[in-house]
């Protein structure tokens, strides 16, 4: 344990006050002591304050990164906790095996991954994250590591899968992998036109393809328009392809907030367009390219000013889809909000182990609004009163202003989880949605 | 290069190098002083394919421990390729100036332990006929600092001992010295970070490269021996009134 005084960020610009940061590199070091509360940060890539903890120990996990044990019959693969999906991709690609369930950057650790119970383009086929954990090892502030498994501590195995960082530190993780024959994607783009289009062509092709995403660009005046992205591991083998272990190139600083005003969020949306526009139909993409297209600018968070960015991001039984989504669409519009990157895709019903885990059947929406102050508060409770309407979710990863109730009515399970939660652990977010004082 | 032999084998410089280079057919040889921590070190290496990776915990200022494994070391696997030495640590110059004990405690673990280490590889190395020998240096042994120049001490020491050797062991086997500037590792996990700062995976690109040119001394990454070249030529009254 290393420790010293350190201000941390989340990827949406919150930071930390009064904070102390200790760095665990070895599984086997103890945790730091003191009656100071702790919590785990691999690499401050939730966009809220789930990785934040004013006035604690701040556990930095990302320098414990070696792998334990990997079986190449089964792609079962056990690694530390701050092994970043980047550094397994490295390994694990040329060897025919692929992170089963990936988020839209590899820039993040099988911690977080855990922690957060991720989900990716391929939910529903395959689930989240945690349906991929076959065990990890856990350590409580009573100074044990326990083994976590469906059979070993279930309990606290379901409580730690999207449990926010509040059950403890887990030191390691184990996943199966899956297999592929290629570092490629056979990749499909076919553009939408209005909101029941997405639902149509998500229907139609998700029988088709492991991974499906739209895109849509919310600050087009009339006729929502989008792109439908779709693809699957290709068959055989090409040309070798050389990930990126590093971004390409990086905003050097916080850019000034008119930057990304909703003018030129509005034209990078619409050049957006234009550029899928040139090639709809089949092609084939490297992975790189297909799930992290963000990852090739370092730091691109800088570009939404010193005020950052507001995720916000939620979940929708399918019954409630299409008006769920027409209705935050014309709220965003109506309050002149431009959102830069609106996602959305269809949850399946595959469920996770996880208690608190955000995804579940329906169709989630992801807006990324630069955080304009009261107007964009305002905009968000207002999105609120659609979501909780529809009897939807908030995924905490994106936030960081959820409350007591919005949290409560999004996990109903919170009650079982608060049993589990470590003693010695709490976050920013814990302290405002009352899971922890 | 497939029989490698490190002393320090837990350092983030060491691991990095290693583990570019756990393909079918390596063999490690990992020497340090936290048992745990090496075998944590040698089953990364192992999960990533290497064919052996053995363990050896060394006392620390205990010679016969750390001859003992080297020796056997050389018995299991034969030979070696190349010998590593990562082990060193940056201590407070403020506490060494007020605690002889641990200046000499420092000049064991980070030069002393090196020379003995480096010592009984040599002897191997001149029967073997071959073998590169690979020494962490630093930039900070190129000028005293008022901040850290215990620390530059102990790093200029293993350049002297570095240049002599090489006259004892080459042609046949390379010396080489490599002279990292700051390197964001648990070392210096303290500091705060500047673009100034590089990583493990790029020095343990230039060791390989230099072992592959066979150098004799390379900074890491090179532009530090232009700028070091800068800050050797200042005149020595200029340092003095420095005292950065
Ligand atoms: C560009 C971008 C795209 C994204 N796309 C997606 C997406 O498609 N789907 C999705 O689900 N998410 C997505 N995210 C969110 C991101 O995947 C999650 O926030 C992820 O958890 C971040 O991982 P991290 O390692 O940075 O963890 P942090 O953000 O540092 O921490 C996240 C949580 O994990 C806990 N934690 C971390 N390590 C440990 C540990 N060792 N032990 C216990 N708890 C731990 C922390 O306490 C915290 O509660 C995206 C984020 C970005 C920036
Ligand atoms: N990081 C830099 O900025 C930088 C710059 C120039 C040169 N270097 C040199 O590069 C080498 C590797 O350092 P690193 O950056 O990789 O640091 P590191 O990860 O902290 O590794 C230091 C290594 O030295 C060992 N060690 C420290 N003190 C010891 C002692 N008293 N007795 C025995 N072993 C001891 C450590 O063992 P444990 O794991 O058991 O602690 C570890 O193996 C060092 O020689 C360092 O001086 C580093």
């Amino acid at each position: 344990m290393i420790g010293h005084e350190k201000t941390f960020y989340s990827w949406g610009g919150k930071v930390t006050s009064g904070s102390h940061g200790e760095e665990l590199v070895w599984r086997g070091d103890p945790l730091p002591a003191g009656a100071r509360p702790r919590l785990a940060h691999g690499l401050g890539r939730s966009y809220g304050d789930s990785c934040l903890l004013n006035d604690g120990c701040i556990v930095e996990t990302q320098r414990m990164d070696h792998l334990i044990a990997f079986d190449s019959a089964t792609g079962v693969v056990r690694c530390e906790a701050g092994c970043t999906l980047a550094k397994l991709l490295e390994f694990c690609v040329p060897r025919g095996w692929f992170i089963p369930v990936s988020p839209g950057t590899k820039f993040v650790t099988m911690g977080g991954c855990v922690a957060n119970d991720v989900h990716g383009k391929n939910h529903h086929r395959a689930g989240s994250f945690g349906c991929f954990v076959t065990r990890f090892g856990l350590r409580r502030s009573d100074g044990a590591e326990r083994e976590c498994s469906p059979e070993n501590h279930a309990d606290l195995f379901r409580a730690t899968i999207g449990g926010l960082g509040l059950t403890g530190i887990i030191l390691w993780v184990e996943v199966r992998l899956k297999p592929i024959r290629s570092p490629f994607i056979r990749q499909r783009t076919e553009p939408l036109r209005g909101i029941n289009a997405f639902f149509e062509v998500a229907r139609r092709e998700e029988a088709h393809f492991d991974y499906s995403v739209a895109w849509l660009d919310a600050t087009h005046a009339g006729t929502p328009r989008g792109v439908f992205i779709a693809g699957n591991h290709a068959e055989e083998n090409h040309a070798p392809h050389f990930p990126r272990s590093s971004p390409r190139c990086s905003v050097p600083l916080t850019l000034p907030d008119f930057v990304l005003g909703a003018w030129s969020i509005g034209l990078m949306n619409a050049g957006y367009y234009a550029a899928n526009a040139l090639h709809w139909g089949e092609s084939r993409v490297g992975y790189d390219g297909f799930f992290y297209p963000l990852d090739a600018v370092a730091h691109w968070n800088r570009a939404y000013g010193k005020k950052g960015l507001a995720q916000y991001q939620f979940v929708v039984p399918m019954e409630f889809g299409p008006e769920a989504l027409r209705e935050t669409l014309g709220k965003a519009q109506a309050a002149r909000q431009a959102s830069f990157l609106t996602v959305v895709k269809l949850f399946g019903a595959i469920p996770s182990p996880g208690l608190l885990s955000f995804p579940r059947p329906g169709v989630t929406v992801c807006f990324d609004f630069p955080h304009l102050g009261a107007s964009t508060e305002r905009l968000l409770d207002d999105l609120d009163r659609t979501v909780f309407a529809c009897g939807g979710a908030l995924y905490p990863a994106k936030d960081a202003r959820m409350s007591r109730e919005s949290f409560e009515r999004s996990f109903p399970r919170h009650r079982e989880f608060k049993e589990l939660i470590d003693p010695a652990c709490s976050s920013n977010f814990a302290r405002r949605t009352g899971l922890t004082a | 290069m497939k029989h490698i032999l490190v002393l320090g084998a837990t350092s983030a410089i060491a691991q990095a190098f290693c583990r570019a280079r756990a393909t079918p057919g390596a063999r490690f040889w990992l020497m340090g002083r936290n048992e745990a921590r090496l075998r944590i070190v040698a089953d990364d290496l192992m999960a990533r394919g290497a064919a052996a990776a053995d363990v050896r915990a060394i006392e620390p200022g205990n010679f016969s421990s750390l001859k003992t494994a080297v020796e056997e070391g050389f018995r299991v696997n034969g030979r070696f390729d190349l010998f590593l030495a990562a082990q060193g640590s940056l201590p407070s110059q403020d506490l060494c100036e007020g605690d002889p004990g641990l200046l000499s405690k420092f000049f064991q673990a980070s030069a002393v332990d090196i020379m003995q280490a480096a010592l009984l590889v040599a002897d191997k190395f001149e029967h073997q006929g071959d073998g590169a020998c690979v020494i962490l240096g630093s930039v900070a042994g190129d000028r005293g600092r008022r901040t850290n120049y215990v620390y530059g001490a102990a790093k200029s020491a293993l350049e002297t001992f570095c240049e002599g050797l090489r006259q004892r062991l080459e042609p046949a086997s390379p010396v080489i010295l490599v002279k990292p500037g700051p390197v964001d590792t648990p070392m210096t996990a303290h500091l705060q970070k500047n673009a100034l700062f590089s990583s493990p995976e790029k020095v343990a690109v230039a060791i390989m490269s230099a072992i592959q040119r066979r150098a004799a001394v390379v900074y890491a990454p090179f532009y530090w021996r232009w700028i070091m070249m800068l800050i050797k030529i200042l005149p020595r009254r200029l340092v003095k009134r420095l005292r950065a």
